[in-house]
C-alpha cells in the first residue's frame, strides 16, 4: 500500500514511510486524548482506548497468521 | 467459529485473571508503549531483526490425522484459537498480554483478555473459512508477499497503539 501511495503521490518511500509512521503515532495520541476528554470522570478512559485498539489488533493478528509462510 | 473463539476466550480469561491479580498496571502500560513503539518501527520499515517474540511450534500431524472430525476441530480450535502455542511471525501478538496486564484490576484484565481471546479466535476461524473456499489456494510466492503486507500493517497498527499508550501514560502519571 505504501508503494502504491508513493507512486501515486510521486514521493519516494523513504519520505512516505516515516511520514506514515508519524501519522500513525499521531492518530493514536489523538484517539487516546479524545477518549480521555469524552469521559473525564474516568481516569482509565485512555487505557480503555489502548485496550480497544489492542482487541482489533488481536483480530487482525489471528487472521494474518493464516498467511505466514 | 465457536470452536476457535470459545476456547480462546476461556484461555485468555485465565491469563487475565492471573495478570490482573498482580500490581502490574502502571509498569505494563509503560512497557506496552515501549514495545509497540520499538516493534512498530521495525515492522513498518520492513526490518526482520530482532524477530518477534514467540514460538515456532506447530501442531503435530499425529494429533489430527486419523481422528474424528469433531476431535480434529476441537484440537485445532483449542490450540490455534488462543494463539499461544503456535508460531507467530508478527510482533503484535506479544503486545496482547502486556495490554491485559495494563488494564488494571482483575475484572478489567479478565474483560480485556476475554475480548482479545474472542477477537483472535474469530480472526483465525475467518481466515480458515476463507482458505476453505474452492480456488482459495495460493502459490508460495504470493503467501510471502501477503505475509510481508500483513507484517507492515501490524507495524503501523503497533505505532497507533504506541501513540495511544504514550498518551495514557501521560494521563496516568500526570
Amino acid at each position: 500500500m505504501t508503494g502504491w501511495l508513493a507512486r501515486r503521490a510521486s514521493l519516494p518511500e523513504r519520505v512516505l514511510i516515516p511520514a506514515a509512521m508519524a501519522a500513525a503515532v499521531g492518530a493514536g495520541l489523538a484517539l487516546a486524548w479524545a477518549g480521555a476528554r469524552a469521559v473525564p470522570a474516568r481516569p482509565g478512559a485512555a487505557v480503555g482506548v489502548v485496550a480497544g485498539l489492542t482487541v482489533l489488533l488481536a483480530a487482525a493478528n489471528g487472521f494474518a497468521k493464516a498467511y505466514s509462510p | 467459529m465457536l470452536a476457535y473463539a470459545l476456547p480462546a476466550a476461556v484461555v485468555w480469561a485465565v491469563v487475565g485473571l492471573c495478570l490482573g491479580a498482580l500490581p502490574l498496571a502502571r509498569p505494563a502500560l509503560v512497557l506496552a508503549a515501549g514495545y509497540a513503539a520499538c516493534y512498530g518501527v521495525l515492522e513498518a520499515t520492513g526490518r526482520l531483526t530482532p524477530p518477534a517474540p514467540g514460538t515456532r511450534w506447530q501442531v503435530p500431524q499425529t494429533m489430527v490425522t486419523g481422528v474424528p472430525p469433531w476431535r480434529r476441530i476441537a484440537v485445532w480450535g483449542s490450540i490455534l484459537g488462543p494463539g499461544f502455542l503456535t508460531r507467530n511471525p508478527y510482533a503484535g501478538f506479544g503486545l496482547l498480554p502486556i495490554v491485559v496486564a495494563a488494564a488494571g484490576g482483575v475484572r478489567g484484565a479478565v474483560a480485556v483478555a476475554a475480548a482479545i481471546g474472542v477477537a483472535h479466535g474469530t480472526g483465525r476461524a475467518l481466515a480458515l473459512l476463507r482458505d476453505a473456499r474452492p480456488g482459495a489456494g495460493a502459490d508460495p510466492m504470493r503467501l510471502v508477499l501477503i505475509s510481508m503486507y500483513w507484517r507492515r500493517t501490524d507495524g503501523f497498527w503497533l505505532l497507533v497503539i504506541a501513540g495511544a499508550a504514550a498518551a495514557a501514560c501521560a494521563y496516568q502519571f500526570a
